[in-house]
């Protein structure tokens, strides 16, 4: 229950729930779902119609007692409308899987190393795409002899040579097989 | 101002009326251009400080904002689709299932009037003129921007405001001559602009003239024929913190580290979006 003893309504949400408007007694608001936190805003009623009119959300209008209850009612419905879209394995990966793993890998900063070499691996090794493709497994190559080469920044994400070690032996093979 | 098509009854439907030929939205557009034109001039003789309006529009570029769920979809399709589209591929491609989901909403029969009134009218896709900005990042995180160029004249049109609240009302009757006489081409987005919008714009900073046009709560409406090749899609317009996240995200996703179906979605739309040819990938500060 709320501070007012008045139970959330969920308004309205995106599919995939990243984002909700709920009202919480007197005020609607608008509740983006991150990893690194919910991010709240103010909005109103017609934010609601609006964003289910103009732009596709599903439309709930429904009270929940908690915010525990309304939360895995937003992750239940999120769950089936992810339902069409499973994770593939690596093994799974096309050309465009790959590419977009090189382009990621590229981007990403030294505090991703380790797990970028452990994922460029693992294609090498796994995937049939980069196996019958010797250009994507020169691109894997060439890319995985950049950051072995590539001295680790001094930063406070970076790990000792031991760590790394432990976590390449930790990550190997392991890409996509565990994906939730 | 005034393009005919057929001979409709302004508050009637055309639904059942097939032996109309039905306008197509580019056309009745170019057909309202010289009066836009007109009037256009007789604003600016009043506030000439609207010129930098004009300019914003004639720099904008038809955009719209989606959820991680939308641009799934668009993936999955290699296309931005139409409402209709979208809930049949959401249904798996079950037409009669995604059209009954569609046309259960309770705002489909306005939405419905609006588009009969024009040529492959239930195709439509919609955006708005997008000046640079996030766009209406409140209802969705990704803001696609699509190459006017490739959009075909004849099947684009603009409007001043919302169609379906503005040419319908609330029992889906269609106001079919208000929407002939207000449309305009996409070259004419600025005239139409300054026609209908000049007057709140004039004391506006160039921020909040971004948000009228392309705002969450105020817009002009873009409207062209679907679907859309991913390859008319050239930028995405995204907030540079929620961009991070998407990529930090993509990472546990990859380390099978993720159980939150939403923040599986967003990194599954940060990997889809990131294996679209050519995008240009735009990120910006969303306080900006």
């Amino acid at each position: 229950m709320n501070d007012n003893g008045e139970p959330f309504v969920l308004l309205a949400m995106t599919p995939a729930g990243e984002s909700a408007l709920i009202a919480d007694h007197d005020r609607v608001s608008l509740v983006r779902f991150s990893s690194r936190g919910r991010q709240r805003q103010d909005a109103s009623a017609d934010d609601a119609e609006t964003a289910v009119r103009r732009y596709g959300w599903i439309r709930v209008d429904r009270a929940f007692s908690t915010w525990g209850d309304l939360d895995r009612f937003r992750t239940a419905a999120a769950e089936e409308a992810m339902r069409g879209f499973p994770d593939p394995t690596v093994r799974d990966y096309n050309r465009r899987d790959v590419e977009v793993v090189l382009k990621q890998v590229a981007r990403s900063g030294p505090d991703r190393r380790v797990a970028a070499i452990g994922l460029l691996t693992d294609l090498l090794v796994r995937c049939p795409a980069v196996r019958r493709d010797d250009d994507l497994s020169a691109m894997i190559g060439e890319r995985l002899e950049q950051l072995r080469s590539t001295p680790i920044t001094a930063d406070a994400s970076a790990m000792s040579p031991e760590q790394e070690r432990h976590e390449l032996a930790r990550l190997h093979l392991d890409y996509g097989i565990g994906a939730a | 101002m005034g393009a005919q098509y057929g001979q409709l009854n302004p508050m009637g439907s055309v639904r059942d009326l097939e032996e109309v030929r039905l306008a197509r939205v580019g056309d009745a557009g170019a057909a309202n251009n010289a009066s836009y034109a007109a009037q256009k001039d007789d604003v600016l003789d009043r506030h000439s400080s609207l010129d930098a309006f004009a300019s914003m529009l004639d720099g904008a570029r038809p955009g719209t904002n989606v959820d991680a769920h939308k641009v799934l979809h668009y993936d999955r399709q290699q296309a931005v689709l139409d409402a209709r589209s979208l809930a049949i591929a959401t249904a798996n491609g079950d037409v009669d299932a995604g059209l009954a989901e569609f046309n259960a909403r309770s705002y489909s029969a306005r939405r419905e009037a609006f588009e009969d009134l024009w040529d492959a009218g239930r195709r439509f896709v919609y955006g708005a003129p997008n000046p640079g900005t996030l766009g209406a990042r409140k209802y969705g995180d990704y803001c696609l921007i699509i190459d006017p160029a490739t959009l075909t004249d004849a099947d684009t049109g603009v409007f001043p405001r919302d169609t379906a609240q503005t040419y319908t009302d609330s029992d889906a009757n269609v106001f079919a001559d208000l929407a002939y006489r207000e449309v305009g081409s996409w070259q004419a987005r600025a005239d139409v602009a300054l026609v209908h919008r000049g007057d709140e714009a004039v004391f506006l900073s160039d921020r909040e003239r971004a948000e009228l046009v392309c705002g969450a709560d105020t817009y002009m409406e873009v409207i062209t024929v679907g679907p859309l090749g991913l390859d008319q899609v050239i930028i995405l317009r995204v907030d540079a913190d929620n961009w991070e996240e998407h990529s930090d995200l993509w990472w546990d996703w990859k380390e099978g580290r993720l159980s939150d179906p939403s923040d599986r979605a967003k990194a599954k739309a940060y990997d889809a979006l990131m294996g679209w040819a050519d995008l240009e990938i735009e990120t910006k500060d969303g306080d900006e």
